[in-house]
């Protein structure tokens, strides 16, 4: 294991059986398989939102992570009598803005503070939609209704929890067209006394008429190489800032996914924007 | 030959990677020819790109065209490597149907 990756222990961490943290995953995969289905005008028809793993944290730790501006909203599970909070980032928010007012891509690098009241009520909106789906996966899991108890801008100011309670955070990644950020969801550590365990859970998702169209939304990371090509290593020795060196082919590039060749690309560089135009795609995904 | 030497002489792969895309699965399977795939810059900057030894992150460089040829300019020789982020993108569909 990395040793970023290894964190201390603390004695007064819940303790989780493994069937029920799983069975807890489970729901909120599916919460976000729901998300990428149901939400296409807030999110645009490609974009994606991966389920990015569970932690066990403080409330404090989860503020001091995420410090920035955000949409935030606290909430409870009535019949399992669970706090819980989400938060979509300041970033995605602004997306979520841009996509519904029909202007995306204008704020490449230009974040700003805090929301205007129209951001402020359009956020709010999209926040209401993906608890709309939360609420019915908790509902259809034997949670209980959500009801949302507080809004607000930062999660300090959420006032739901105490600095040391812990919460299960679940994290989740948005990218597609014009989009980028985070949504978490984070429920008082109780919930893990309220779910079944991961079995029934999992034979409902391996038998899902869903799974196809989830796998073909699940995002492939691919880079966009302009070339490749050999050298001795005197010649790397040699180079300093401000070197420069003519680049081989004219306006060719390659669409890799892991480690092959997918796609030649005719790559064209205009103001402000990169077009990348699909020419032909390669037949047996070729190892560089 | 001197060790050091014959260690220089040893040839390498460099790659030019312009950037790095996360797509999902069903816009990959459904590029065609002449799609296009938009990544917007920012204003006023030359495009970076990262070049990379055997994978390995090396340098990054400015690209640039003269005369209908591409060039990069070394901004920076790396040595400590750290993972650049996902860019955001936009497809838009070719009109024209594949044969």
């Amino acid at each position: 294991m990395p040793a970023d990756k290894v964190e201390k222990y603390d004695l007064w961490r819940p303790v989780v059986r493994p069937e029920r943290r799983d069975a807890l995953d489970h729901l909120h995969q599916n919460v976000a398989v729901a998300w990428c289905q149901h939400l296409p005008d807030s999110l645009g028809s490609s974009a994606t939102i991966a389920f990015e793993g569970s932690s066990f944290e403080p409330f404090l730790r989860l503020c001091d992570a995420e410090n920035a501006v955000a949409e935030v909203a606290a909430f409870v599970l009535e019949r399992a009598q669970v706090s819980g909070l989400l938060l979509i980032s300041a970033d995605l928010v602004r997306d979520f803005i841009d996509i519904r007012l029909g202007a995306p891509g204008e704020r490449f690098g230009h974040e700003t503070q805090g929301f205007t009241a129209l951001e402020t009520a359009l956020a709010r909106e999209v926040a209401t939609s993906v608890l709309g789906h939360l609420n019915h996966a908790y509902g259809t899991t034997g949670l209980g209704e959500l009801k949302v108890t507080r809004h607000a801008n930062a999660l300090r100011d959420l006032g739901a929890f105490d600095p040391e309670d812990y919460l299960v955070v679940f994290r989740y990644a948005v990218s597609g067209a014009n989009i980028a950020g985070r949504i978490i969801v984070a429920l008082g550590t109780t919930v893990v006394n309220a779910v079944v365990d991961s079995a029934a859970a999992s034979k409902t998702v391996a038998h899902s008429p869903q799974l196809r169209s989830q796998i073909a939304m699940l995002p492939v990371e691919t880079e966009v190489l302009l070339g490749s090509w050999t050298v001795p290593l005197q010649e790397l020795l040699e180079l300093r800032p401000g070197d420069t060196f003519p680049l081989p082919g004219r306006d060719e590039g390659v669409l890799m996914t892991g480690g092959g060749r997918l796609q030649s690309l005719e790559v064209e560089f205009a103001p402000q924007l990169i077009r990348l135009r699909a020419q032909r795609r390669f037949e047996h995904h070729e190892k560089d | 030959m001197k060790k050091t030497d014959f260690v220089l002489q040893l040839r390498v792969t460099v790659s030019a990677m312009l950037c790095r895309l996360k797509l999902p699965a069903s816009v990959l399977a459904g590029l065609r020819e002449n799609d296009v795939l938009e990544i917007a810059q920012p204003p006023d900057v030359a495009p970076m790109i990262e070049l990379r030894v055997n994978g390995k992150l090396f340098a990054r460089a400015a690209v640039f065209e003269r005369e209908g040829c591409r060039f990069v300019r070394i901004t920076e020789l790396v040595s400590d490597y750290t993972e650049g982020g996902d860019q955001k993108w936009h497809l838009a569909k070719s009109e024209t149907k594949p044969a």
